[in-house]
């Protein structure tokens, strides 16, 4: 299964995890198929933390996708290990994003498992 | 590196805009029929060619090639991007330094589609907008003024006829608009669609020859080039040091690679007398003057007031009005514009006296092109 197939699958099941390497201990972020450190293949699946920090943001207020509602807030955060991840957030726009506390969940849309946070 | 023999002997490019009816092979025959004109050369004197488009946007070489009724030496082919611009021109530099080539044609031209589909902007948009916030707060910086470098390049258009948005911009206009993919406004982007791709169409050619074989006095330069940079401290549309994506947090400040290009050409930054850079959203200009040491990490929005670098300037920026203005050609306006500004040939945009002109992208590619020293 390629690394984003196994990502998805996890996902399915309610689990957000990310790869570690299995011989150098490097996190791998996104995923991939080899490490960057040292170029093996092999790698754990390391469930998430449960919150991260957002690191930047931005707000759309213009339909750049097929559906959804706006405006939209995608955040890119930071988990604890260094990995970073872009997702929608939801909820009411909170008057400070930058630097906020976040937890992860997930949802479907049209049958894919999708990634969302939540202000802590 | 070692030292270039190659000048651009001619440069065109057709109006931007939207233009329904004509093909991308069409668009670039267009300006390689007027970059002939500009020069006593023959089209059998091309035996060499850089494509700048392929598919699904474009012909990929071969069919161009037969369309074009060239007959070729050396082909290279890159996809349309900003970040394929500058090293398009680097190549045929090459090419015909080392003789691979004797005159190479770099061509593009984009055709968009009707609609380029949400998929597309969702990544790029959220990329520059994740990275101008965060050097927003970085370096604690009112957004308001990256007005400056929009309304400059605005200033810049309404002197170009082929620019794609030529209305004057207000800063009180500017300042009433909603931050539509924050904090972007619309003027902070290149004229797009609905759907978010870019909204223009053109084609463009540059000539590129050594010098004992340049029969035209109009030649410039490449004094210097250098690639892109890749790696996980780069992203999509924020400079090194941002710490976003796979990037480490540090301090910035340029590195050997970033300045290397002054040195290849023997000139300090300073010397620079006009700034060309890739500019599909307005906070690439203030990266892309940190990337290259004409500032400092953190004061571009200082450096790059519209007195500085608008019409008049000392240190004019994208005098074609740039991606924003005059449209998205890649950055390939830039190319042409340097080699007008250079042939003091740019009418009512000309800066006095310019004889050095660099683009440097956000990507940490870049040119140095120079009146004739030979």
């Amino acid at each position: 299964m390629t690394p984003d197939a196994q990502f998805a699958a996890f996902a399915r099941r309610g689990e957000l995890r990310f790869q570690r390497c299995e011989d150098c201990g490097t996190r791998r972020w996104p995923p991939e198929s080899v490490c960057h450190a040292c170029l093996s293949p092999r790698a754990a699946w390391d469930p998430a933390q449960p919150t991260a920090k957002v690191l930047s943001y931005t707000v759309l207020e213009e339909a750049l996708l097929p559906s959804g509602e706006l405006p939209l807030v995608i955040v890119h955060v930071q988990f604890d290990d260094g990995v970073r991840y872009t997702a929608p957030l939801r909820g009411p726009i909170p008057e400070v994003v930058t630097d906020r506390s976040v937890r992860w969940e997930l949802g479907a849309s049209d049958d894919h498992p999708v990634v969302r946070f939540v202000i802590a | 590196m070692a030292d270039l023999d190659a000048c651009i002997v001619a440069a065109a490019i057709t109006e931007v805009g939207v233009f329904p009816d004509a093909t991308a092979t069409e668009l670039a025959a267009r300006a390689l029929r007027e970059a002939l004109l500009d020069t006593s050369l023959e089209r059998s004197a091309i035996d060499g060619l850089v494509w700048n488009l392929g598919r699904p946007s474009g012909e990929d070489y071969p069919a161009l090639v037969n369309a074009l009724g060239l007959n070729l030496r050396f082909v290279n082919q890159f996809w349309t991007h900003g970040r394929w611009t500058g090293s398009a021109v680097a190549v045929a530099a090459l090419a015909v330094s080392t003789g691979l080539a004797d005159v190479v044609a770099c061509l593009g031209a984009a055709k968009r589609a009707p609609s380029s589909g949400g998929a597309f902007a969702w990544h790029i948009y959220e990329q520059a907008a994740f990275a101008f916030r965060r050097y927003l707060d970085i370096y604690d910086v009112d957004r308001e003024r990256i007005a400056d470098v929009v309304l400059a390049q605005r200033e810049f258009a309404r002197r170009n006829d082929r620019a794609y948005l030529r209305d004057p911009l207000s800063r009180e206009e500017y300042a009433s608009l909603p931050e539509t993919i924050s904090p972007f406004r619309e003027p902070d982007r290149f004229p797009a669609t609905d759907t978010g791709g870019p909204r223009n169409d053109y084609g463009v050619c540059v000539l590129v020859t050594r010098h004992a074989d340049a029969a035209s006095h109009k030649r410039v330069s490449v004094l210097a080039a250098q690639g892109v940079q890749a790696g996980r401290e780069e992203m999509y549309f924020g400079r090194p040091g941002l710490g976003l994506m796979t990037q480490t947090a540090t301090a910035f400040a340029p590195s050997s690679w970033d300045l290397r290009v002054f040195r290849d050409a023997d000139i300090e930054p300073t010397d620079v007398d006009v700034f060309y850079t890739y500019d599909a959203f307005s906070s690439l200009v203030w990266f892309a003057l940190e990337r290259f040491g004409h500032c400092a990490a953190g004061e571009a929005p200082e450096f790059a007031t519209i007195d500085r670098i608008g019409p008049g300037g000392s240190f004019p920026i994208n005098t074609n009005g740039g991606i924003l203005s005059e449209g998205h050609t890649a950055g390939w306006g830039a190319i042409v514009e340097m080699v007008r500004q250079l042939r003091d040939e740019a009418g009512a945009r000309q800066v006095k006296g310019a004889t050095l002109a660099q683009w440097g992208s956000v990507f940490g590619d870049a040119l140095i092109l120079g009146t004739d020293y030979r």
